[in-house]
């Protein structure tokens, strides 16, 4: 049970119009990958033979200073 | 012909060594990815480390909401509590708070498992912290709302199919008495002026409840005191101290015993 005060047909609502979209989305759809810290996960998406870092959410207030954490950076990983 | 052949021998031998050692170079780059996570990260000064934990958007529970939601997943946050309760290292919790509210239980949970933290907790509410998030403001030792910042509480809705019995009206009595019971008791706030502010009808245009601003919601007992960051943190080391204070005694006074 939802209490929000987000009208609930907002979040149910699909914005993806025609099948063909989603056809199409899904196709385009990214490639992610989690890798854990001692307090938390960076999430990192596939970008050809790397993964770049997407997000961020840890209770280590100093992993968002870090600089090999912050979004955007690029991570080596060799696809098995 | 048999020097050539030794030579293509070679040649392969060679091939294999660099393929050999291009592969080690990337088992190493792997590693470091695995244990990524592992750097040490120095704490700078001899402050208190403190944990912070961000509730944003929308309150995500036993259902997956759709990909333009965002999201606090109860999945990440409980056991994220659970380590910060068990690890040896936190001081204290500071939780950023703008959500528009949520699922009912899973906010329940989480402040929950916040009120029970042994460790000194103090919230923040930036934007909003609307429906359920108001439970989840008051859950910490100690609340702080910045001066714009806004609650809205309201009645809890249903979706889906509604009988119109009796029993309807009171199982959703029965949810709405659960959250404000948890405001009530981890806030200065009392029963009847809770229900009131969730049942006036003179605020809203399209809906019962109240909109309270930042000041207001410290007038009316659920949010300890107004202020930004800085406050919040001061009041957290402070807080920290006499913990550890308390824990200090109580040790010292364990082994005269």
């Amino acid at each position: 049970m939802l209490y929000t005060i987000v009208p609930l047909e907002r979040i149910f609502t699909n914005f993806r119009q025609t099948e063909q979209d989603t056809q199409k989305e899904e196709e385009q759809k990214a490639e992610y990958k989690e890798v854990q810290l001692p307090n938390g996960r960076i999430v990192a998406k596939r970008d050809g033979e790397n993964y770049v870092i997407e997000r961020i959410n840890s209770t280590d207030m100093s992993d968002y200073l870090n600089e090999e954490y912050t979004p955007g950076k690029y991570i080596k990983y060799k696809l098995r | 012909m048999q020097d050539t052949n030794k030579e293509v021998g070679k040649i392969s031998n060679e091939s294999q060594e660099e393929e050999k050692l291009k592969r080690e170079n990337q088992e190493i780059k792997d590693q470091k990815i695995s244990e990524f996570g592992q750097t040490v990260l120095e704490n700078s000064g001899n402050q208190h480390k403190i944990h912070l934990l961000s509730i944003i958007g929308e309150i995500e529970g036993h259902e997956c909401l759709p990909q333009h939601n965002k999201t606090t997943k109860y999945e990440h946050v409980l056991p994220q509590l659970a380590a910060i309760e068990d690890s040896a290292e936190i001081d204290g919790l500071l939780i950023l708070i703008n959500t528009v509210g949520g699922d009912v239980e899973a906010g329940l949970a989480i402040a929950e498992m916040i009120s029970s933290l042994s460790k000194p907790t103090v919230s923040l509410v930036l934007g909003g912290s609307h429906s359920i998030g108001v439970p989840l403001a008051v859950s910490a030792n100690y609340s702080f709302i910045v001066p714009s910042a806004t609650m809205i509480i309201h009645p809890v809705r249903m979706n889906g199919t509604v009988i119109g019995v009796m029993q309807t009206f009171e199982y959703f009595e029965k949810i709405q008495d659960r959250i404000i019971g948890f405001v009530v008791n981890h806030s200065k706030i009392d029963y009847t002026s809770m229900k009131n502010l969730m049942l006036d009808t003179s605020q809203l245009a399209k809906d019962v409840g109240s909109i309270l601003v930042g000041e207001e919601t410290v007038q009316k007992g659920i949010i300890d005191e107004v202020g930004g960051i800085k406050e919040a943190l001061a009041k957290m080391n402070h807080m920290i101290d006499i913990h550890k204070e308390k824990a200090k005694e109580a040790s010292i006074k364990e082994e005269g015993a």
